[in-house]
């Protein structure tokens, strides 16, 4: 498995906005892998860049006031940075789909489920009519929205939000993509419900062999379903390991801080990132050294005068000096 | 048709205040008829010809009665039947306003979406510029600079200057061109401007978002995503300014270009004090303005599945 090349590789990406207060990088530099069929969980504070990442990958970036400075993102061995908007067009919504969190208002409410599915199965399956409105049925089944031979011809804001999510997600598989982002798509749902849409990622990801990415604060969500998580931090990658060593030995400090609290969250059914004392630095103000100094037990002043680079070592890669278990 | 019978009441009640403000604050014929030094005897034989004895109630009823039949009488100046004289003026205004009132919209519509696609480009600059420029000129001068530069013999005096000899549709043609041009004109900047915003509030929803990552061309976003979306404040603003169009522009555009419409009529019957015309236009007025907003509702209905019809 691990000679197979990956489907997505992400190349020392760097995401710069131009703001009023001036250049705010938002990724300052980022690689990692996604492999076939696998999915991978995307953890972090909010304002890491856990959506700047996902959009850049789907050429998405607003621009202005945002746009790709530096590195490479490849599907296949195909460069995506650069590639003409007519050419990334036909990836959107068919290699590579995206689901996002607010399922209130990511379709559109004056068009029906069927008119929005069968504009993308048109676009991309190059079929119309009774056939793409066929296949639309096919994925709500498939996603477990009942009777959706009527469900189709509804609006959605006929539908409940789980509903909603699920007509995402059947729409975001309709075209057999091979990868599929996944931006906190149960953030936005009831407990009960976020479960369900949870399990049906992951029971659909088994069957068609999609390969996602899911961006999420809940790192139970991420214990349940991942195989492998990326933990973002200021716009870096701080660290990455296969989900159980990653848990059971976190070596970043920062990782070590948030898999700490996970039995508490879980007792209190706090769905949210832990928090961890301090803040996050401003993006605009990035300190010399480690961007995680502030806030570290073990920063020394080696900390805070250099910035430590990503060590790969036994299938992980953490981004610190005094990484945790090594001492 | 539920909404049909709410407007009634609305109908009733616009018609009242109308009405209310007709009998307090309208000229009182009773001198005018008179002359100087009349008797007595003299005021109340007019005052009860006219109806001015009548209670309040009963007058208001004939008021309604004349509206639902559409019988107001004779004009107190030329003594013509009022609804004949309507008859006559009204589909000259109708004729003289609607080219210009849905050229402007549509052209709105049409620039706003050119603005709102190139949205920061040199292209928006320009559209927007000229409409500011568009905006901040007036109706009247516009009138009067449009008539030099199209009817009078230091522009190109290509149409008549005034009036409304209409017997075929070249005629047409003739004297509504310079009106219509004008009226575009002042509208087009503020049209643009503010269709313009609703479509740019619009194409940052986050249903757009998604049609984008689901490989949308923005062609397709346009008129697909946004455009449908983007009707609810397009209706409202067009069906909002109809009874203002209707009134203000007829009013002006007929006095400076001398068109025999409804407007002028009103204009004369207002100087000399024609009640029986006044009253007929401000009824005619108050339901035109309910029909307006039940068409408004019923347009909503047909574009946003969210609004129902209770
Ligand atoms: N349109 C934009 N303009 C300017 N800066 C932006 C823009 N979008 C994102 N950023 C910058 O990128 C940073 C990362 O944002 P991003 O949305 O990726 O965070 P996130 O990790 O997804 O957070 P959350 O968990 O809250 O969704 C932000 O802190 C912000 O500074
Ligand atoms: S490099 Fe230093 S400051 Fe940064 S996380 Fe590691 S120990 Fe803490
Ligand atoms: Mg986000």
């Amino acid at each position: 498995m691990s000679s197979k090349k990956p489907l997505l590789s992400v190349r020392d990406l760097v995401v710069e906005f131009t703001t009023e207060r001036g250049l705010v990088r938002a990724i300052d530099g980022i690689s990692f892998d996604v492999r076939h069929g696998e999915t991978m969980g995307l953890v972090g504070e909010s304002g890491c860049g856990k959506s700047v990442t996902s959009l850049a990958i789907l050429g998405l970036i607003p621009s202005p006031p945002g746009r790709i400075t530096a590195g490479s993102i490849q599907l296949n061995g195909r460069e995506l940075v650069g590639l003409p908007e007519s050419e990334y067009r036909k990836i959107r919504g068919s290699e590579i789909s995206m689901i996002f969190q607010e399922p209130m208002t990511a379709l559109n409410p004056v068009f029906t489920i069927a008119n929005q599915m069968k504009d993308v199965l048109s676009r991309h399956q190059k079929i119309r009519g009774k056939q793409a409105k066929n296949r639309a049925i096919e994925m709500l089944e498939l996603v477990g929205i009942p009777s959706p031979d009527k469900r189709i011809n509804e609006y959605p804001h006929q539908l409940s939000g789980g509903m909603r999510q699920r007509v995402m997600i059947a729409m975001a598989l309709s075209c057999n993509p091979k990868l599929l982002l996944a931006d906190e798509p149960t953030t936005a749902l009831d407990v009960t419900i976020q479960a369900q849409v949870m399990e049906q990622i992951v029971k659909l990801q088994h069957e068609l062999g999609t390969a996602v990415v899911l961006v999420t604060h809940d790192l139970g969500v991420v214990a349940e379903s991942c195989q492998r998580a990326v933990v973002m931090y200021a716009g870096r990658i701080v660290e990455q390991a296969p989900i159980i060593p990653l848990f059971k030995n976190p070596q970043h400090p920062y990782s070590a801080g948030l898999m700490a609290s996970i039995p508490r969250i879980r007792a209190d059914k706090v769905l949210e990132l832990p928090t961890i004392p301090g803040t996050v630095p401003d993006l605009l103000h990035l300190p010399e050294g480690c961007r995680f100094a502030d806030r570290c037990q073990y920063a020394d002043d080696r900390c805070h005068k250099e910035q430590p680079s990503n060590k790969i070592k036994d299938n992980r890669e953490v981004a610190c000096f005094h990484p945790c278990g090594e001492a | 048709m539920r909404k049909i019978l709410t407007g009634i009441p609305l109908i009733l009640g616009v018609t009242l205040i109308s009405f209310v403000l007709m009998v307090h604050f309208g000229p009182d014929k009773t001198y005018d008829l008179l002359g100087k030094n009349p008797t007595q005897e003299q005021i109340t034989e007019v005052r009860h010809q006219l109806g001015y004895d009548q209670s309040f109630v009963v007058r208001y009823t004939k008021y309604l009665k004349e509206l639902a039949t559409m019988d107001f009488g004779y004009s107190d100046s030329s003594g013509e039947k009022v609804s004949s004289i309507l008859v006559r003026t009204i589909p000259v205004s109708l004729a003289l306003i609607l080219p210009g009132f849905v050229l402007g919209n549509l052209l709105g519509v049409i620039l706003a979406l050119i603005a709102a696609y190139h949205r920061g480009h040199w292209i928006d600059k320009i559209i927007m510029g000229v409409s500011v420029m568009g905006m901040s000129v007036s109706f009247l001068i516009v009138i009067i600079a449009f008539q030099i530069i199209f009817s009078s013999s230091k522009g190109l005096d290509l149409f008549p200057v005034r009036g409304w000899d209409v017997y075929s549709f070249t005629d047409y043609i003739r004297y509504v061109t310079v009106p219509t041009l004008a009226s575009i004109f002042v509208s087009l900047g503020y049209n643009t401007r503010f269709y313009r915003a609703v479509i740019v509030e619009e194409m940052g929803r986050d249903h757009v978002r998604t049609a984008k990552a689901f490989g949308a061309h923005p062609i397709e976003l346009l008129f697909k995503s946004v455009l449908k979306n983007s009707m609810i404040p397009i209706i409202t603003r067009i069906m909002f300014s109809i009874p203002l169009v209707v009134i203000s522009g007829s009013l002006l555009l007929e006095s400076y270009f001398g068109i025999p419409g409804v407007g002028k009529v009103t204009y004369d019957a207002i100087i000399s004090g024609d009640q029986p015309i006044l009253k007929a236009v401000i009824g005619l007025t108050a339901i035109m303005f309910v029909f307006t907003l039940i068409i408004n509702d019923i347009l909503y209905k047909v574009v946003d599945p969210r609004i129902s019809l209770k």
